[in-house]
């Protein structure tokens, strides 16, 4: 009799485990609960996922610690920018926007030296078109 | 317990988590990715005081260029402009929008592309990353063999399941990393208002794969289009009968060029000089590097399309979405009408391996592919070596 109760328990708690386990982890090379749980959280926070072998081949700037690190006050998180290598570099460079300029004089003279003077913008027209013709 | 009871639950987690991977791998695409950097930026911007009701906000400056932190177009006009004011029905191609055939490019021998056609006007459009992924995929095999031969030497055991998931839990597990992929591109779209005179697009890109997507307003004519630099530039939406010429950035460093700019006044290197990162004679090194870089490219420009690189430039270095090439239009609707990617031909480099499917799927078959190069080489095989087992 006892046998039999104990056979029986094995096999009910085996029939749960097993329900569990796949509900959990997944069939071999299927979702998981587990998978929901984690992409729920990256849908919620707006994040992407990240192709870490793209950034050198596409040559962009790497997604540095130091980014998230200067976050300064106040400012929002970035979202789903500070993980795409397209935007990274710009939401780094919308935050150094927040750094007041310092004053060199040596920078002053490399800066007259070498910095592409301002284009001038010009509202388009026709004459403007008519001098990017080939003749 | 019952163990029909028993025997219900455990269908209904089998059950559950079946629906919630299909659900999770099928229909629902998530938020736009590009949406939601953006509006991620607009917050950081809004945060320096800027006033978003005006595109000029969205210009970030970054290196030689300015970058494109949201909606707006990149124009000739003297300032950007709300892509929705230019482009009717703009709608970025989502996962599904499949690119239907390819036309083959012959390759252009040597570095002189064909002049363009008497009267036709120069468009230069410039793009170094563009903000949008695309469901269209390109490589050569010498970029399979070089993923596979960073996974050869970055090769880990393979986990997952169970025993990862306990190594997350006792945090001993970190996120693995993933393999390169040499075969995604990223859009950049064109739309073409001027009516005056044919218009030659000369589209250039850094090193990113970049699917250019062609937008002809009405009684425009593109007279031929010179892709430059980037790695297997792509066009899309073209005229079978547009001529397309490549000289893409290898066929460009083979002979001593690469698209380069001089420095603007707010360039991130006077700062480091300002605040003593670099010594001003490091900087001077660097910059003078870049003016002969920059006077090199130019020249060879000029030489080509009659006016420098950088006077006729339009574009973004990062970021871009849209650029357009004539005049505004001058009411909704003369707007241009918007092309999308389902179904679309693409023109891109004579052999060329291509995929048209979501970059996630991409991602598995071509990373199938390449653990199976990794595998069929062997420890000691160069790129090289591999790349004649992907032939």
């Amino acid at each position: 009799m006892m046998q039999h109760f104990l056979k029986y328990v094995a096999r009910r708690v085996a029939l749960v485990l097993t329900c569990l386990g796949i509900g959990l982890f997944g069939w071999p090379g299927d979702v998981g609960a587990q998978n929901f749980v984690k992409v729920g959280a990256e849908d919620g926070s707006g994040a992407r996922r990240v192709r870490v072998g793209e950034a050198p081949l596409e040559k962009v700037a790497p997604i540095s610690g130091a980014v998230a690190a200067e976050e300064p006050d106040g400012a929002a998180s970035g979202g789903a920018a500070a993980t795409d290598p397209a935007f990274a570099p710009i939401l780094a460079a919308i935050r150094s926007l927040r750094v007041p300029a310092r004053e060199s004089a040596e920078a002053d003279a490399l800066r007259a030296e070498f910095a592409a003077p301002a284009r001038e913008r010009t509202p388009y027209d026709a004459a403007h078109a008519a001098r990017q013709a080939v003749r | 317990m019952d163990g029909r009871l028993l025997l219900l639950t455990g269908a209904a987690l089998i059950g559950g988590s079946w629906l919630i991977g299909t659900m999770n791998a099928g229909g629902d695409p998530g938020p736009d990715p590009v949406v939601a950097a953006h509006s991620g930026l607009a917050a950081e911007l809004a945060a320096t005081g800027r006033d978003l009701s005006d595109p000029a906000a969205f210009l970030v400056p970054l290196g030689d260029g300015d970058a494109i932190a949201g909606p707006v177009a990149a124009t000739e006009h003297g300032a950007p402009v709300f892509i929705e004011n230019i482009v009717a029905g703009y709608a970025r191609p989502g996962p599904a929008d499949l690119p239907g055939r390819v036309r083959e490019i012959a390759a252009t021998g040597g570095c002189a592309p064909s002049q363009p056609a008497p009267g036709s006007r120069i468009a230069h459009v410039a793009a170094g990353l563009p903000a949008a992924e695309v469901s269209f995929h390109g490589w050569r095999e010498e970029d399979l063999a070089q993923a596979a031969s960073g996974r050869m030497d970055g090769a880990t055991e393979e986990s997952g399941g169970v025993l990862d998931f306990l190594a997350e839990l006792a945090g001993t597990g970190g996120p693995e990393p993933e393999p390169a992929a040499p075969w995604r591109y990223r859009l950049m779209d064109i739309a073409v208002s001027e009516a005056a005179a044919p218009v030659h697009l000369v589209l250039e890109a850094g090193q990113a794969r970049v699917l250019w997507n062609i937008h002809a307003g009405t009684g425009t004519r593109i007279s031929g289009v010179t892709l430059l630099g980037g790695t297997l530039p792509a066009i899309a939406n073209l005229p079978g009968d547009v001529p397309v010429e490549v000289v893409d950035a290898t066929a460009l460093s083979q002979c001593g060029l690469a698209p380069a700019y001089m420095p603007r006044a707010d360039d991130p290197v006077f700062d480091q000089v300002a605040s003593g990162r670099l010594s001003a004679g490091a900087a001077r090194s660097q910059l003078e590097a870049r003016a002969e870089a920059a006077a090199a490219w130019d020249a060879w420009f000029a030489g080509r399309f009659g006016a420098g690189a950088a006077e006729l430039r339009i574009g973004q270095a990062q970021g871009g979405q849209l650029a357009l090439v004539g005049p505004l239009p001058a009411q909704p609707l003369l707007r241009v009408p918007y092309r999308g990617l389902a179904g679309a031909q693409v023109a891109l480099s004579a052999g060329a391996g291509t995929l048209a499917v979501p970059p996630e799927t991409a991602d598995d078959e071509m990373g199938r592919i390449v653990e199976e190069l990794a595998r069929a080489a062997k420890p000691a095989d160069g790129v090289e070596q591999i790349a004649q087992v992907a032939e």
